[in-house]
């Protein structure tokens, strides 16, 4: 098995909302991305480092692992993948940030016979993600905000890269979820709905999914600001999802 | 006033009478063969054990609480005497004008009642490893229980003899004076249906009337008479549970459906019904009702009535009767898949026991046929029994943090040369405890046999009754025992510890761990963080895991040892728990694994509360790494959120039960409640009467319980879907 190294923030077992089945999810640290509702602002910065939480203990965000070293938890859960249709998910922070590693380890999955999907913003090269496809049975692709202006103002990269890779995927014939978190002020427009079902229909995406903004990151560390927006009422996202179809 | 020797009412005067001819009686015939003292005594007590049927009763037979009377289990065996209840049973005002009367039963008694007999036969060095029987009020590493339970009757063979065929094989039996008990004990329960038959008729039920008439002259031939029997049955017997029911009583529902006398509706009425009979008489810890599983001598029937069974808890949601649902591929799929909705409403019933790996398992623990271990029936809190084969008595106690501490604290000045040489101080101290137990379970036997026949056990019995012998005195044709063994996770925790503190990183020297067990941790806060930042089973992590699962074998390899010693057909350890867990804990000082003193240990073969921070596949995973070929069973609590049982995830939670059961999981019992349920429970019971929680072996009403148990359910890990 691959020696690359990464480094790891989390790696959740038994997750219910990502991926099809019972998973393990494997977050990557690193972001390009500067998301106002990002709920792991930890994920960020590339590299480990010291935080304090929210009830004041101080705690190391990420630490170096090796391809094996991560197999070795996730492979521990192979009964539950094969009872439920799981797998493993690669998720972040941006896992794109860390090409090597997460490569490595979506071959490493694929060699032992673990469903892989990766959560992916989009918003890195073309190259990086087209390493991957070998390798990654189902892709989790955010798509967050329509216009490229806004995306670059909200987000911080420019929309075009997002979308063009969306759609080299999509022609390279992967698998896609399109994911959209919806934040209540910022991209619950009517125009950024069409625009969801547009790229569904027209890229023949294996599906799309709301994901409602939810303030799990805010006040998570006593040393960031996190900006707090509204949670959405269950009515409106009901009609969120109405308006996707 | 009254006349100072007249009682104050007639019910008073039969009391009195009740307690002092049933004395006469057991004085008597002390000289008598056990069987028939033991029949003189159940004629006397028996008609005032039952009390009388009330209008609206579906089926005949409600107990009242004596203070003397003959019982294989009632805090106590064989003849069991409860002084603490005469001021409630007598009134007090009767127990004070007759002082002098009830002082010479108490005394009679005092040297008679039979856990008495079984205590004054320890030799001294049983007394000296076993000193106390106060096993919820003092601190100690084992205690005997004093008690005969474990046997779950094959009912199928009682409804098919029904009473004349009862009475007609114990006229079989050889030996005259046990014959002439056991004739006796079916006339006293033939006599029992005549009198609830005449009951039922004074207040115009016909139809129970005619069901008790029919049951007197013939064997059963409906579903209400088959369960109108089996009741009596148990209750009379001092029984408390009720086997594989959907097998037994699924053929009396098949004919009835077939034949018209019942629909869906009129059985399903029936079932419920005995369900409150069930609830009505609070076991607690017992009123097993066993469905499904593989062996069952008329599957088709028998999950017809399972249906049933299930249904009836649906309308009846209680703490009993503990619906159990043994999974078989076999049977129809319907019934897990309504199961698995009926656990995600909170009922925490049905529980769920995997018979691809609890048959096998059984084979080998209990050294017998395929046949016969597909008849294993969880008991009470779960110690596997052989239905219609095996005696399997929890009379023992043992407390392992216990013995962990004391393990720390007798240990030599300079410690120990290394971890397994503390290790195998620990484990000879365990089977120091274990050898004193199985001594006790076999004397408790041996003084029971003496002491009674305990006839309807034996009459229950089909080995008993084809040898013609009394169920202790060579009828059994599998006499076993069990142990219950409690803080197994809390001393497999302790010695990672140790390990790790210890003797691997060297963070702690033996001699201030010893100080800080001593001192309770007051002072030792940083000991107390290494400990508890040790590795924890429940997280499937190997370093507690291979440790708690190598300790598992090697106590269950312990039992069975001194229990081949003693000349028991098999002595297993069960890990079944009550609430065992908070109440030994209540006594116990500060333990390696970090715990302080007089807090609660891990319930059955669970985390400690809370330790479990892995993901619920890890939990599943330790779970799943006990060999359960060694011992009688080992109670899974999950406290799972009700999120888990949602339309979008319900199908995720199914996969994760059967990935647990595919990796050789044995059984699972399920709370499904909201944590902040729980805490809001605790602080206003009131609004929260009739929430359920999985407690042990037993569910359990939350708000009935003592606050520090209820500490220790809401400690436990709730596992949701983790959005």
């Amino acid at each position: 098995m691959s020696d690359v190294r990464g480094i790891v923030f989390d790696v959740q077992r038994a997750a219910y909302h990502d991926g099809p089945g019972l998973r393990t999810v494997v977050f990557l640290k690193g972001c390009p991305l500067r998301c106002p509702w990002c709920h792991n602002p930890e994920s960020q910065r590339l590299t480990p480092e010291q935080r304090t939480a929210a009830d004041g203990s101080a705690k190391t965000v990420g630490r170096e692992m090796g391809v094996g070293e991560v197999m070795d938890i996730v492979r521990r859960d192979d009964a539950f993948y094969r009872s439920s249709g799981g797998g493993m998910t690669i998720s972040g922070g941006e896992p794109m940030m860390q090409p090597e590693f997460a490569v490595a380890l979506l071959s490493a999955a694929r060699d032992a016979g673990v469903h892989t999907c990766l959560d992916t913003s989009g918003a890195v090269s073309a190259d990086r993600l087209r390493r991957t496809l070998p390798y990654t049975d189902l892709y989790h692709f955010d798509y967050k905000i329509t216009g490229d202006a806004e995306h670059r103002a909200m987000v911080g990269a420019p929309a075009d890269l997002v979308l063009d890779n969306l759609r080299m995927l999509a022609e390279a014939g992967a698998r896609i979820q399109l994911r959209c978190p919806i934040i209540t002020g910022v991209n619950d427009t009517a125009e950024h709905f069409d625009a969801i079902k547009q790229l569904r229909d027209t890229l023949q995406l294996g599906g799309v999914e709301l994901l409602p903004y939810h303030d799990a990151g805010v006040g998570k560390w006593r040393d960031e600001a996190t900006v707090r927006f509204r949670l959405p009422q269950a009515d409106e996202v009901a009609r969120w999802n109405k308006l996707v179809g | 006033m009254n006349h100072p020797q007249r009682p104050d009412s007639g019910i008073s005067e039969l009391k009195l009478a009740y307690l002092e001819v049933f004395t006469d009686t057991h004085r008597r015939f002390a000289h008598a063969p056990p069987a028939v003292r033991e029949a003189a005594c159940l004629r006397l007590q028996v008609p005032l054990q039952f009390a009388p049927l009330r209008r609206g009763d579906v089926f005949a037979g409600r107990l009242n609480e004596l203070p003397l009377l003959f019982s294989p289990e009632d805090q106590g065996l064989g003849f069991c005497f409860h002084p603490d209840r005469l001021p409630d049973w007598l009134g007090e005002r009767t127990r004070g004008m007759h002082a002098d009367r009830i002082g010479q039963v108490e005394r009679y008694w005092h040297d008679h009642r039979t856990d008495n007999l079984v205590r004054q036969t320890y030799p001294a060095d049983l007394t000296a490893t076993l000193p106390s029987d106060a096993w919820t009020d003092e601190p100690g590493e084992a205690f005997p229980l004093y008690r005969l339970a474990g046997f779950s009757p094959d009912f199928g063979r009682v409804l098919r003899l029904g009473l004349p065929g009862l009475a007609e094989e114990a006229r079989q039996v050889e030996d005259a004076m046990l014959r002439g008990g056991l004739v006796d004990a079916v006339e006293v329960l033939t006599g029992l249906c005549r009198r609830y038959a005449v009951e039922a008729e004074a207040i115009g039920d016909g139809h129970l009337s005619a069901t008790l008439d029919g049951l007197c002259r013939r064997p059963p031939e409906t579903l209400r008479e088959a369960l109108q029997l089996v009741w009596l049955t148990v209750l009379i017997s001092g029984g408390r549970n009720f086997g594989r029911m959907d097998d037994y009583a699924g053929l009396f529902l098949a004919a009835d459906l077939a034949a018209g006398r019942l629909d869906d509706a009129s059985a399903q009425r029936l079932v419920t019904a005995l369900w409150r009979c069930i609830e009505e008489r609070k076991t607690t810890f017992n009123g097993r009702v066993i469905i499904g599983g593989r062996g069952r001598r008329n599957p088709e029937a028998a999950d017809q009535f399972a249906r049933l069974a299930l249904q009836a808890t649906r309308e009846a949601p209680a703490p009993e009767p503990q619906l159990t649902l043994r999974l078989d591929d076999a049977q129809d799929p319907a019934l897990y898949e309504t199961a698995l909705d009926m656990i995600g409403s909170g009922l925490t019933y049905p529980m769920l026991y995997n018979d691809a790996v609890n048959v096998p398992a059984v084979e080998r623990a209990f050294g017998v046929s395929q046949d016969l271990a597909e008849r294993y029936v969880p008991f009470g809190c779960g110690e596997y029994v052989i239905e219609g084969h095996s005696f399997g008595s929890p009379n023992g106690v043992l407390n392992l943090p216990a013995v962990l501490r004391n393990v720390v604290l007798d240990a030599p000045s300079q410690g120990f040369a290394d971890f397994n040489a503390l290790r195998c101080a620990y484990d000879r101290r365990v089977e120091r405890n274990v050898a004193a137990l199985a001594e006790q379970e076999a004397l408790a036997y041996d003084v029971a046999a003496a002491e009674g026949a305990f006839l309807f056990f034996t009459l229950l019995d089909e080995n008993s009754m084809r040898r013609g012998r009394a169920m202790f005195d060579g009828g059994c044709a599998h006499l076993g025992g069990t142990l219950e063994t409690y803080g197994n996770t809390n001393a497999a925790d302790g010695l990672a510890a140790i390990r790790r503190c210890v003797y691997e990183q060297k963070s702690l020297t033996f001699g201030r761990l010893r100080s800080a067990v001593r001192a309770d941790f007051v002072g030792h806060g940083e000991v107390r963080a290494r400990l508890v930042a040790a590795p924890k089973w429940g997280n499937d992590d190997p370093a507690v895991d291979d440790l708690a699962a190598e300790q598992h074998r090697t106590l269950c390899g312990v039992t069975r040892k001194h229990g081949k010693r003693v000349g028991l057909d098999s002595y297993l350890v069960v890990i079944i728990n009550n609430q065992a867990n908070t109440i030994l804990g209540r006594h116990t000082g500060a333990t390696p694994d970090g715990r302080p003193a007089g807090r609660p240990f891990a319930n059955g073969n669970n985390p400690a509360g809370g330790a479990d921070r892995n993901g619920i596949t890890a939990l599943l995973r330790s779970l799943a790494r006990l060999d359960p070929t060694v011992h009688a069973g080992a109670v899974q609590n999950l406290k799972l959120s009700p999120d888990l049982f949602s339309e979008c995830n319900c199908p995720r939670t199914d996969a994760l039960l059967r990935g647990y059961f595919g990796l050789g999981g044995t059984q699972l019992m399920i709370t499904v409640v909201n944590a902040d349920d729980l805490l809001d429970a605790y602080e206003h019971p009131e609004r929260h009467p009739n929430l359920l929680v999985r407690v042990g072996g037993f569910s359990a009403r939350f708000v009935e319980l003592a606050r520090d148990v209820q500490r220790e359910i809401i400690s436990r890990t709730c596992h949701g879907s983790l959005r």
